[in-house]
């Protein structure tokens, strides 16, 4: 029936493709842009010439002196809250009221279906841009290419020493590359020194792989005994951990999707955490196991502590709401409500969609704990003092702002504190820095602005606080603008510091606290790099700019004062395609300096970097070394035409220089670096080779860090 | 998905731009009416279609499954759109004047009809009629349950079929 329906509105639908939009205009639109992210001098063709996109870089240096009390901090405790429940968020001791909520909340629903096609300020998006982590869609599209950044490694020293010439061959092992040093983050490769761990491509199954001898060897497979698809592992001494999108309902799995009978599809809406004893790694052994509702977000893991968010959206159609209002939690294939004192819910919200948080101590088997609020999970930030999940809100037409969660630990799990609001939207879970006492936040925001004659920008008003629009601007031609945003929040999560209004017409790119200061960067045509000195919390000054040519997506302190920047090349009129690593010199935050430019193919071929969508690929070898991947094509000779390739550059911090070490080349036709690591001279990397009859295949290829040689391979899925 | 598609995205993603191009040419007609009927005028939407065209193209490394590629495309034009309403449709009150629509040829009931419905509902048709997406897939997109999408795919159907007297 609604086949017939949606052809005859097809029918109805003819449109004539406007110029602007040939085949040819936009290849002509995309000849301005170099492949895999690289944008030089966009020229868009637009009937009304809109403000072209501006291209280039800058860097905010901003200090967050005052706000950083001594080395101490670390053992400091939290100082208690006083007011445990915030105004805008209420605790109820029965889910009486919780239903209550939710017949409010489908009456709303209802009657903006009925009363459809107003967008009022109500009505509310996530912002995520599609770049969830549940999505089975690469990073979003729409602008925000996710960049990475982050607090230092360890945010509560800033005395971290240089690294020393004798540490230079000092390997180990690796760790995943963390926001904050004492949390670790799920990846689909773990080392523990003896044996590699990697969630394999086909997302069903897990590999063991003994690395102690001189060729690597599969030495068992895990195989989850719930249905879905494995996302990330975390190991713990002899815990392993998987966690994965559940899937439910039906036998057959393609790309992550069951079939009903009647042809149609269902998503995968749950999350699912198993944890194998592995201490006899040639035979694991399924030892707990739970599953939330909701589709899985993100996770952490602090000491044997995993913390495990998913988000459970309601869904309001129908009569049964009422009946899937509060999450569940199956533990031993028993289903439970998450009890009516674990739910926090913030009365203004209008969401049905929950972030479901669940602790499990691996440790000691007790049944996991479930705490929940009203309020979409988009980001999860953590430190060991403290979680915090933000959610985008459409506040009314024109601005849209960040609600963050914050949340604190309780022996068995976490505990809503408080919540805050700030204006604009966030990069990524980089974004976001707490020290214990202070929750730091960089946003995006779009403002409504007015042009003066001489082409300034004046920021205005449209709306009044009922949200009227004011009609001063009716006949005054008016445009949306970015700005950026740097606020310091206290335990209440008010506002108690900030900076605003920065980089016009800019998106942040990437972020990165290190101890009190926080460096950002945005993107714009001009380069500056401004400083600001945020002494004085209330006041904060731009002390200072300096230029830098490209962009770094993803930066990473390195040593005191010394900060690694991944990102694209270029000149003062945009970026030229190439990739660069650069060694910034901050220890001098009035004056910044680029001290070293290494660009991975010279400006010769168009190159990409994952570890700006994915920070965990950024593996630290030593104190004073690093590896990172990049995506060529032709620039390495090869006997194939136009060869793309995957490569991993190894750089060396020597003194207040950066030199690259080796280049590991990997064949990149079909080919995708997932992860890697390192146990002690051996650098592993974990490939997915891609295409409809090898789906899923994963690899693993070793290579000598004294040599520099590929010594082996190894397949883990055909 | 066919194989000589799947060879184009494979292409396209790794850096082939005239392949990419081609892919374009397939979807820019789908591409231009789902943004028309959700930006409600054809500058906000050729606008939209040429922002996601080069946020996808920048981002083609990105892609994990090359059967994906259609929901992906939509799936960025729906939110470049829903952004654009969000952010442009003041503006759009002013330009609307004295340049409306100049290229839409939607028949006017069917126009009207589609106004009718919320951004979601209009959404969610425009990606099932243009974009011929199942509701496994739009559920996918929007996140949302496919339930959902099936249930305020029905009812907006129902709405315009009252509408359109079909």
């Amino acid at each position: 029936m609604s086949k017939k329906m949606n052809k005859k509105l097809n029918e109805q639908m003819n449109v004539k493709l406007p110029e602007n939009l040939s085949k040819e205009n936009i290849v002509t639109m995309l000849d301005s842009v170099e492949t895999n992210d690289n944008i030089v001098e966009i020229k868009r063709t637009n009937p009304l010439k809109k403000v072209l996109p501006l291209v280039a870089s800058f860097v905010l240096l901003i200090g967050l002196v005052g706000m950083y009390f001594g080395l101490g901090m670390g053992d400091k405790k939290i100082p208690p809250v006083e007011n445990n429940e915030p105004s805008q968020v209420v605790r109820y001791d029965s889910y009486d009221k919780i239903y209550k909520k939710f017949k409010q909340l489908k009456k709303e629903s209802e009657y903006i279906d009925l009363f459809g096609g107003v967008l009022n300020g109500s009505m509310e998006y996530a912002v995520d841009d599609g770049a969830d982590a549940d999505s089975a869609m690469p990073e979003s599209a729409e602008g925000s290419a996710s960049n990475m950044s982050g607090t230092a490694d360890n945010n509560t020293n800033t005395s971290s020493t240089m690294p020393s010439e004798e540490s230079q061959n000092d390997f180990d092992f690796g760790t995943t590359n963390r926001q904050e040093a004492d949390v670790d983050e799920g990846d689909i490769i773990k080392t523990d020194g003896k044996y590699l761990y990697i969630a394999n491509a086909d997302n069903k199954t897990i590999s063991i792989v003994d690395v102690a001898g001189s060729e690597m060897k599969a030495v068992a497979t895990i195989k989850p005994e719930n249905k879905g698809l494995v996302q990330e592992i975390y190991i713990n001494g002899d815990k392993l951990v998987t966690i994965g999108k559940k899937s439910s309902e039906y036998e057959d799995v393609f790309y992550g999707e069951g079939i009903y009978e009647d042809g149609s599809y269902y998503r995968l809406a749950d999350t699912f955490v198993e944890v194998y004893n592995i201490s006899d790694r040639s035979n694991p052994k399924l030892e707990t196991k739970y599953a939330q509702q909701g589709s899985y977000k993100s996770s952490r893991m602090i000491g044997t502590k995993l913390y495990c968010i998913s988000n459970y959206w309601v869904e309001l159609y129908g009569d049964d709401y009422l009946d899937d209002c509060i999450p569940q939690v199956e533990i031993n294939d028993t289903c439970e409500k998450i009890p009516a004192g674990c739910i926090s819910v913030i009365e203004e919200s209008n969401s049905p969609s929950y972030s479901v948080i669940t602790t499990l101590d691996i440790a000691n088997g007790a049944e996991p704990e479930s705490e929940a609020i009203l309020g979409n999970c988009e980001e999860l930030y953590a430190t060991s003092k403290g979680l915090f999940i933000s959610e985008s809100k459409y506040g009314n037409v024109t601005r849209v702002s960040t609600n963050i969660y914050r949340f604190e630990y309780t022996d068995t799990g976490v505990e809503f504190k408080s919540m805050g609001t700030v204006d604009g939207t966030i990069n990524d879970q980089f974004s976001m820095s707490y020290d214990g006492e202070y929750f730091r936040i960089a946003t995006t925001a779009r403002k409504t602005v007015t042009y003066d004659d001489n082409g300034r920008a004046t920021v205005v008003q449209l709306f009044d606080e009922d949200g009227n629009r004011n009609k001063e601007f009716d006949h005054v031609n008016i445009s949306t603008i970015t700005m950026n945003n740097l606020y310091i929040l206290d335990n209440d999560m008010k506002i108690v510091g900030k900076v605003e209004d920065l980089a016009e017409g800019e998106n942040i790119e990437s972020v990165r606290f290190v101890g009190k200061m926080a460096y950002v960067v945005t993107f714009r045509q001009t380069d500056p790099l401004f400083v600001i000195d945020l002494s004085d919390p209330t006041n904060p000054t731009v002390k200072g700019e300096l230029k830098i040519p490209g962009f770094s997506e993803y930066l990473h302190p390195i040593a005191d004062g010394l900060l690694v920047g991944v990102g694209y090349d270029g000149t003062q009129f945009g970026t030229n395609g190439d990739c660069k690593v650069s060694l910034f010199d901050v220890s001098n935050p009035y004056e910044p300096t680029e001290i070293s430019i290494l660009p991975v193919t010279g400006g010769k071929a168009n190159c990409y970097s994952p570890v700006g969508e994915n920070h965990k690929l950024y593996i630290k070898l030593s104190d004073n070394e690093f590896a990172v991947p990049f995506r060529a094509r032709n620039y390495v000779a090869t006997d194939v035409e136009n060869e793309t390739v995957n490569v991993y550059i190894r750089y060396r911090l020597t003194g207040d220089k950066l030199c690259e070490v080796a280049r590991y080349n990997m064949a990149g036709m079909y080919s995708r670096v997932m992860g890697a690591t390192y146990v002690g001279d051996t650098f592993y990397v974990v490939l997915n080779r891609y295409g409809s009859s090898v789906e899923g295949t994963t690899y693993i290829v070793a290579y000598d860090l004294n040599t520099n040689e590929e010594i082996g391979r190894l397949t883990t899925v055909e | 998905m066919k194989k000589e598609m799947k060879k184009l995205v494979r292409s396209a993603i790794d850096g082939d731009k005239s392949a990419f191009g081609t892919l374009y040419e397939i979807y820019s007609v789908d591409m231009y009416r789902f943004a028309l009927s959700m930006c409600k005028n054809s500058f906000d939407a050729q606008d939209a279609v040429q922002e996601t065209v080069l946020s996808v193209f920048k981002s083609l490394g990105g892609i994990k499954n090359p059967e994906k590629f259609k929901s992906y495309l939509f799936s960025a034009l729906s939110n470049t759109c829903k952004k654009k309403l969000a952010t442009v449709t003041l503006q759009s009150d002013f330009i609307d004047t004295g340049y409306v629509d100049a290229e839409i040829e939607f028949s006017i009931p069917v126009r009207d009809a589609l106004s009718k419905l919320d951004d979601d509902s209009r959404q969610i048709i425009m990606l099932s009629v243009v974009g011929g997406f199942k509701s496994r897939e739009i559920g996918e997109m929007l996140e949302i349950p496919a339930n959902t999408v099936r249930t305020k795919q029905k009812r907006a159907l129902n709405k315009m079929r009252e509408e359109l007297e079909l």
